[in-house]
């Protein structure tokens, strides 16, 4: 449980915990020249955030089924030719880095690759068009540009990962239900909040729905950086990411 | 169908793919609002003052006081009755026991039933959304921990101490509640320097009976190892009160010797200067088997008090309290000597001697010497017995100063057949002033007297030659009752030397 012990400083101690987010292991397997241990993680990181790159694609003016193509294969050569070489340790960001090489690859490679598919068309990162359409083809702010789609994407995407593993965590504790019913409290105003009716849902005093729900949210907080902190490989670069995020999606 | 859902928060629309259904920028912006995220602290989710405040708005919590594998303790202050409490909070982890819940509320209503000045007290228990609370007493001043860190104890403190304690202990074990977790820590002084001891019970609340002394999330024992038993070290389901008896033994000896008493330790008389007496209760209490320890927190302090309460007077005082000499040898069924001085420390009353010789206080025997004696030969100032000797006797043959018996010699004798003496009443009578049947002095009266007054004939046919026998049988007499006193003054202050003690009565 390593990972879920971040702490948001500079000290030694944060930097070794760092040390095992994907991004971070990304960074330092290449660097030894330990092609596993890369794909391993790259792989973790490119399942959650492929929905950007998908909604760059379109925003570019691909069509569903094109950009479907497109990411899949970019993704095939990412995990198999390790495009790495591109990643700047020094950026320390994943997703600066995926938008990085897809832009490479578009430019580069796509149009030949678009003849041979490599590797027989094998599918590394599997993408739905349907899934991938309603998430990220209707998109109200069409006068955005496709990096700032990219980025309110990847907001998004990460808010999912970070939701998921939350809602695990209370399915996992036998709490499901706890889950659905607070989860709302999340994003309410405090004063707004109707605990009174929750209790009631939940069948306990509002006393200890205050408390869950004080719970919850920090415990969605320590998920958030957590999830967050996978992309980076600078413990001080979490809130200027999160940062960043936000105005992504305020935008 | 595309239907637009709008946050109600930052009225933005809300993406078809939104999380869970919540606005992704409000979910951004709570994330953001954190302040930097705490490590998940291992032995307890900590509450925080928030929520604290959310729980107990009864209550105005000041400041953080301690945490342990117990819990946590806050001081705070009751708002409606301005008084300081202690706000206890128990392991968060504790709650996910089912099981828990019930047992909670039993402990809790037993422990409230403890009021005692040398315990700390309960006010109020519960559970408030989800955590388990204890409110209580607040002590404001230091614990033994604290006090041994800054410096050793003196032993008078440490005597002092202890009896309270066990006072509380059995009070608390007559209570049917056993404290499981005595350690210094546990031990609290207020500033009027009244000792209380806290978290009685907790260590059984916290760890249910039959299972195995269990971990803490941070891998530490529940309970303090250092001062347990070692049948609780063992987990052996006998486990009893005399177990506290043990816990307290090691905090005295810590109290006494600056150590804790570990593997062959050393009498604690050997550490520091203290009755060597002191060395047999200590020891006693930290004998491995229970059964061989003091079966009750009041024998204990009994034991310590009456070394204490002795050290602290003076050497003719402590000669009044006692002393006793009984020799193994037995005679007729009774020690060959009993020696005794000074008051019964229960009754204060006069002791009592028993034995073929039998000397002091109220003494009998064959041969009995006291201030009141019976027995064959008695000397007292009261005594009794076929040859009494005293101030005032009874008996077969009587001297002293007032006798009563069949043949009396000294002061004033009152007798069934001779009385011989300064007064003398009894058949035949001699003395100074003499009353009888035959009476010879030089006061007489009776039936026939010679004397000054009277010269009888039968009288000095009967008495003869013997008149002047008696004449100085009876000086001696009175001789005898005036000096027998001072006699018996002697032989008691030499039999006192002999034995080393101060005197004897």
């Amino acid at each position: 449980m390593s990972v879920s012990d971040l702490e948001p400083d500079s000290t030694p101690r944060a930097a070794a915990q760092f040390a095992n987010t994907h991004w971070s292991i990304v960074l330092s397997a290449a660097g030894r020249n330990e092609p596993e241990r890369t794909r391993a993680a790259l792989e973790k990181l490119c399942r959650a955030y492929w929905p950007p790159l998908y909604a760059y694609a379109r925003r570019c003016g691909e069509s569903p089924h094109d950009a479907q193509d497109l990411t899949q294969e970019f993704f095939a050569r990412l995990l198999e030719k390790n495009y790495l070489d591109a990643a700047d340790p020094a950026k320390g960001r994943f997703r600066s880095f995926l938008l990085a090489a897809f832009k490479h690859f578009l430019a580069n490679e796509w149009d030949k690759a678009r003849a041979q598919k490599r590797g027989g068309g094998k599918i590394v990162i599997p993408i739905d068009v349907q899934t991938a359409e309603t998430q990220c083809g209707f998109e109200p702010a069409h006068e955005l540009t496709a990096e700032s789609i990219y980025e309110r994407q990847w907001a998004l995407a990460l808010l999912e990962q970070v939701m998921t593993a939350l809602r695990q965590e209370y399915v996992e504790a036998a709490q499901t239900k706890l889950f659905e019913h607070l989860k709302v409290t999340l994003t309410e105003a405090r004063g707004s909040i109707a605990y009174a009716t929750l209790a009631k849902e939940l069948g306990t005093t509002e006393g200890a729905i205050k408390v869950a729900a004080h719970r919850l949210r920090k415990r969605y907080r320590d998920v958030l950086r957590r999830e967050v902190a996978q992309t980076v490989a600078n413990p001080a670069e979490v809130d200027e990411e999160m940062r960043g995020l936000f105005a992504a999606l305020a935008g | 169908m595309n239907t637009l859902r709008v946050c109600k928060q930052c009225a933005t629309v809300l993406p078809v793919g939104a999380p869970e259904s919540l606005c992704p920028k409000c979910l951004m912006k709570i994330g953001l609002g954190s302040e930097a995220g705490q490590p998940k602290d291992q032995t307890a989710a900590t509450p925080d003052l928030a929520e604290l405040k959310i729980l107990f708005p009864q209550l105005e919590i000041i400041e953080l006081l301690g945490r342990g594998g117990m819990g946590i303790v806050y001081k705070a202050r009751q708002r409606q009755l301005d008084r300081l409490v202690a706000l206890k909070i128990l392991p968060t982890e504790i709650g996910d026991d089912p099981a828990f819940a019930e047992r909670f509320s039993r402990e809790a209503r037993a422990l409230a039933r403890l009021n005692h000045p040398n315990i700390v007290s309960i006010y109020d228990s519960g559970d408030s959304g989800g955590l388990f609370y204890f409110l209580m007493e607040y002590v404001d001043g230091v614990n033994l921990r604290q006090m041994l860190s800054a410096g050793r104890m003196e032993p008078k403190d440490a005597l002092a101490i202890v009896p309270k304690i066990c006072e509380a202990l059995q009070y608390a074990h007559d209570e049917g509640i056993m404290h499981r977790d005595i350690k210094p820590e546990n031990i609290l002084f207020d500033k009027k320097g009244r000792v209380k001891i806290a978290d009685f019970g907790l260590a059984k609340l916290l760890k249910p009976d039959d299972e195995d002394l269990t971990l803490t999330a941070s891998g530490t024992l529940m309970g303090t190892p250092k001062y347990m038993s070692p049948e609780q070290l063992e987990n052996s389901h006998t486990v009893d009160h005399r177990a506290d008896i043990y816990s307290l033994g090691v905090v005295f000896y810590e109290m006494l010797t600056g150590e804790l008493p570990l593997g062959r330790f050393e009498a604690p008389s050997k550490h520091v200067h203290i009755d060597v007496r002191l060395d047999e209760v200590v020891l006693r209490t930290l004998e491995k088997a229970p059964g061989r320890r003091y079966q009750h927190a009041s024998e204990l302090k009994t034991g310590v008090e009456e070394i204490t309460r002795l050290d602290q007077l003076p050497p003719e005082v402590r000669a009044m309290l006692g002393f006793e000499h009984k020799s193994k040898r037995m005679v007729f069924g009774m020690p060959l000597v009993h020696v005794v001085s000074g008051l019964d420390t229960k009754t204060g009353k006069m002791r009592e001697s028993r034995g073929f010789i039998a000397c002091g206080g109220n003494a009998r025997g064959f041969i009995a010497l006291g201030r009141r004696a019976h027995g064959v030969f008695a000397f007292g100032a009261v005594a009794s017995g076929v040859f009494a000797f005293g101030g005032v006797s009874m008996g077969i043959i009587t001297m002293g100063g007032v006798g009563l018996g069949l043949f009396g010699f000294g002061g004033v004798m009152l007798s069934l057949i001779l009385g011989c003496g300064g007064v003398a009443a009894a058949p035949i009578a001699f003395g100074g002033v003499a009353a009888g049947y035959f009476a010879n002095g030089a006061l007489t009266w009776g039936a026939f007297t010679m004397g000054r007054n009277s010269h009888d004939q039968t009288a000095a046919a009967f008495f003869g030659e013997w008149e002047a026998y008696f004449g100085v049988i009876g000086i001696i007499g009175t001789m005898l009752s005036l000096t027998l006193p001072s006699l018996i003054v002697i032989v008691r202050v030499a039999i006192a030397k002999r034995l080393g003690i101060a005197k004897i009565d």
